[in-house]
């Protein structure tokens, strides 16, 4: 039963669905730069990303329609990640055969650089286990307190799926 | 003895004074000077605060905020005080009421009397009545009086018991405030009123970023949001901040509304103008034992937890797929309480936004949908609840009963506007369930009275933008019919318009924006009169 | 088990069905046979399911409130009588 359900009932997308709706970065760009992913698919009124964005990758054709990424133009800097209020923007990267995510991380404990991580997807399943490499903490401005963290895993298929992380102590 | 308070948490911080000490039937217990009686007691473990009038059922906290009357008890000789808005004071005595009644709960449980039957006992003849009402107090769980309450002399603002006013604007959340913003601007005399200690409204409980344009509030997390609007108020010399003040009674023939200072003092205010701002109540559901100490409201447990930082329990139940649901599920998880799971009929789609949903999905809360709850397990607390899935047509499907484990239960299904002061001013009242309730028809400049305006959430359920885009425009709009009306007024009042109209552009808002024109009429004196 | 519609008078679901079977079968009779809506928090939480039990029993749409009265809220007696002593 699980299967027939739309992302509405379920409370999420699948990564089929956002490939469908062309959300994910193809994969040239994925294994030259760190890009950014908006999994925000609906039309709320809603535009702190847009402004966020110092290089104008991100656009939206109004205040409720959902915003686009030109990959060309996203550097990488984490700036939407810090503010979108829905926390549905992540950071993917493939280097030399491993994968890396970035995502909004609002809980406790802290993440520190070299912390292991239990690796969940957008079902909150435990998928596999990685390392925190790159914690920010973004206490400026409004967007206040929230840490922006980067996690490397061994398997870069699974950057496709992991969206959160439980920092084993 | 356990200690439920949060001490770390990834947001919040809770500055929460001085030590202090309270006496619960005798008990000391540890409490901090910046909490309230419930706070401080359900950090201490104290579930049950008080037990049901008929049946003597017993009752923890409900909504946190004043409103249900679950929570009274005795406080230092005085009988049905609120313990969820009253803040402690060092050596304050607590005590039930009613536990003589208790004892005797099996035997008038039997006798299945209504409240109004022991209130009419004994009434004859004169020379019983006295004696027989102490009595009858203890049965009832009215409490009694031990001592005389003693006169507050406090002063306000050099304010007189009865005063008048320009402009009067009731309840100081987002609509309030921005009302009050923009009518302080340019009128000489303007109040706000709010009943809570804090203003803010709904603002001060939320502490998730919020959506919409970076003009308005988007990206600041709500209880920011309130701060900042404050602070702004409190610069403007001609608007007086009149907090934990609640509006109890208007009366139209004159024009006059009764206010409650504290919980001691009776104001009596006079304004040329209103703005009614109240916000909303809580839904609650019905099913077995929806009364069950550990059976809270959404708002009570934002309260408890992310005003006051305690606990409500360590495992809970969401009911309703509703944003005000999500996101309090998303809140428990970050101040480490578990969420066994979301539960709703929602047969479509979650009502919420998709986003919160995926929030607590990917921390792995599943959110069971085309289920209800059938019951509350447990005898003096939650320790369960029962749930069943639903056919198309909302019906229990039988043998589908489940049991999930859970210590609270927590309810977000929606809010419903306040109408019970809107009411008084005799307006037409409508019901919509787009808009959350009863709503009273207003025209185009939010007048739904003689003298009165509407905005926020009290005259439709929507968000904290629309809230505060429309109560800038009820503050202008009162200003302009208090003769402060020049161009600057009218561009921006467009400006408001223009904007409002695109914050209800979402597939979402469509729903809402045409039951609102459905009851919004050119000429609202035709309608009133 | 019981299912509580009015917390201030403990009115439970059955007491309102019973009371509407009875003839009680408006809000403004219904509250004066039970209490709904006429305890501590004057109808702030089971206005609504009062409402719908009604509707649902008598199968027509919700529409009208019961009066409202003030005061919304319990106001000590003393706050009355001081303020209109000074009126005088
Ligand atoms: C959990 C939750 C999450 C939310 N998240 C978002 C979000 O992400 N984005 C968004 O845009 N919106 C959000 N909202 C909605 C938003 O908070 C409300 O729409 C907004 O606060 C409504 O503003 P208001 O001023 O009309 O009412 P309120 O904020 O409810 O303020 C009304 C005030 O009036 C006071 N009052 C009531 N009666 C009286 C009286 N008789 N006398 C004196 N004072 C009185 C109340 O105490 C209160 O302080 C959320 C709401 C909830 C509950
Ligand atoms: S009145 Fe205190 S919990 Fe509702």
């Amino acid at each position: 039963m699980q299967d027939e359900q739309n992302a509405a009932q379920r409370g999420y997308s699948t990564r089929e669905e956002l490939q469908k709706s062309r959300a994910l970065p193809p994969i040239e760009k994925v294994k030259e730069k760190r890009v950014c992913i908006i999994e925000c698919t609906e039309e709320i009124p809603c535009n702190p990303c847009v402004q966020a964005c110092k290089f104008g990758a991100i656009s939206k054709e109004g205040l409720c329609k959902p915003g686009v990424v030109d990959w060309d133009v996203c550097t990488g800097c984490t700036q939407c990640v810090a503010i979108c209020p829905g926390m549905s923007i992540f950071m993917q990267r493939i280097e030399d055969g491993k994968g890396y995510v970035t995502m909004p991380y609002e809980f406790l404990p802290e993440p520190k650089i070299g912390d292991k991580a239990q690796l969940l997807d957008r079902s909150g399943k435990v998928v596999g286990e990685g390392r925190i490499v790159n914690p920010t903490y973004q206490a400026k401005g409004d967007a206040y307190p929230r840490w922006v963290v980067t996690v490397e895993m061994d398997d870069p298929e699974l950057s496709y799926e992991v969206r959160a992380i439980r920092i084993l102590e | 003895m356990e200690d439920w308070r949060v001490y770390k948490h990834p947001i919040l911080e809770f500055e929460r004074g001085k030590e202090v000490t309270l006496y619960l039937d005798g008990k000391p217990m540890k409490a901090f000077e910046n909490e309230t009686i419930l706070a401080a007691m359900y950090a201490n473990g104290v579930r049950v605060f008080s037990r049901s009038i008929k049946y003597h059922r017993p009752r923890g906290f409900f909504c946190a905020i004043g409103r249900c009357s679950s929570c009274m008890m005795e406080v230092d000789g005085v009988p049905n005080v609120r313990t969820c808005i009253t803040k402690v004071k060092d050596g304050m005595h607590l005590r039930r009421q009613k536990t003589f009644a208790d004892k005797f709960a099996p035997f008038l449980n039997l006798l299945n009397l209504s409240p109004l039957a022991y209130n009419r006992m004994f009434t004859k003849p004169g020379i019983i009545y006295k004696p027989a009402m102490k009595i009858i107090r203890q049965f009832t769980g009215q409490g009694s009086f031990s001592k005389k309450i003693e006169e507050s002399g406090e002063e306000i603002m050099g304010i007189d018991d009865e005063f008048s006013t320009e402009l009067l604007i009731v309840g100081g959340g987002p609509a309030g405030l921005s009302a009050a913003l923009e009518a302080g601007q340019r009128c000489d005399d303007v109040i706000v009123i709010d009943d809570k200690e804090q203003l803010g409204g709904q603002l001060n409980r939320q502490t998730h970023m919020f959506f919409s344009d970076v003009k308005y509030a988007a990206g600041k997390r709500g209880f920011k949001l309130g701060k900042e609007m404050v602070e702004k108020i409190s610069k403007l010399k001609t608007v007086r901040v009149l907090p934990k003040t609640n509006a109890i009674a208007y009366y139209p023939m004159e024009n006059k509304m009764l206010m409650l200072r504290s919980t001691d003092r009776g104001l009596m205010v006079k304004a040329k103008k209103y703005i009614v701002a109240v916000g909303a109540y809580e839904k609650t559901l019905l099913f077995e034992n929806n009364d069950l100490p550990g059976i809270y409201g959404a708002g009570g447990v934002q309260t408890l937890l992310n005003i006051y930082g305690v606990k409500p329990g360590k495992k809970g139940l969401m009911l309703g797929t509703g944003n005000v649901s999500l996101i309090v599920a998303y809140q428990l998880l970050q101040a480490g309480i578990g969420v066994e799971a979301i539960v709703a009929p929602s047969f479509r789609r979650v009502s919420g936004y998709l986003v919160h949903a995926a929030k607590i999905r990917r921390h792995g809360v599943p959110i069971i949908t085309r289920h209800t709850i059938l019951r509350a397990l447990g005898k003096q607390r939650v320790t369960g609840a029962l749930i069943t899935e639903l056919d198309e047509k909302y019906r229990p499907i039988e043998g589908t009963e489940k049991r999930l484990d859970c210590d609270f239960i927590c309810m977000g299904v929606g809010l419903t506007p306040s109408y019970d002061l809107i009411q008084l001013f005799n307006p037409k009242m409508v019901y919509s369930s787009e808009l959350g309730g009863f709503v009273p028809v207003r025209d185009m400049q939010f007048r739904f009275a003689e003298n009165a305006y509407i905005a926020g959430d009290c005259g439709g359920v929507e968000e904290a933008t629309t809230a505060v885009l429309e109560g800038g425009l009820a503050g202008l709009y009162a200003a302009r019919s208090l003769g402060y009306a020049d161009e600057e007024v009218s561009a921006k009042i467009d400006e408001y318009e223009h904007a409002l109209e695109e914050d209800r552009g979402s597939p979402f808002s469509s729903d809402i924006k045409a039951a609102l024109q459905k009851i919004t009429v050119e000429n609202i004196e035709e309608v009133i009169k | 088990m019981k299912t509580i519609v009015c917390r201030c008078h403990d009115v439970t679901e059955e007491d309102l069905e019973a009371a509407i079977d009875a003839g009680y079968d408006d809000l403004e009779t219904l509250k004066r046979i039970s209490g709904v809506t006429t305890g501590h928090c004057q109808g702030k939480f089971c206005m609504l399911h009062s409402l719908d039990i009604l509707a649902r029993k008598k199968g027509k749409k919700i529409s009208e409130l019961t009066r409202i009265r003030p005061p919304l809220d319990p106001i000590p007696l003393g706050c009355l009588i001081s303020l209109s002593k000074k009126s005088i």
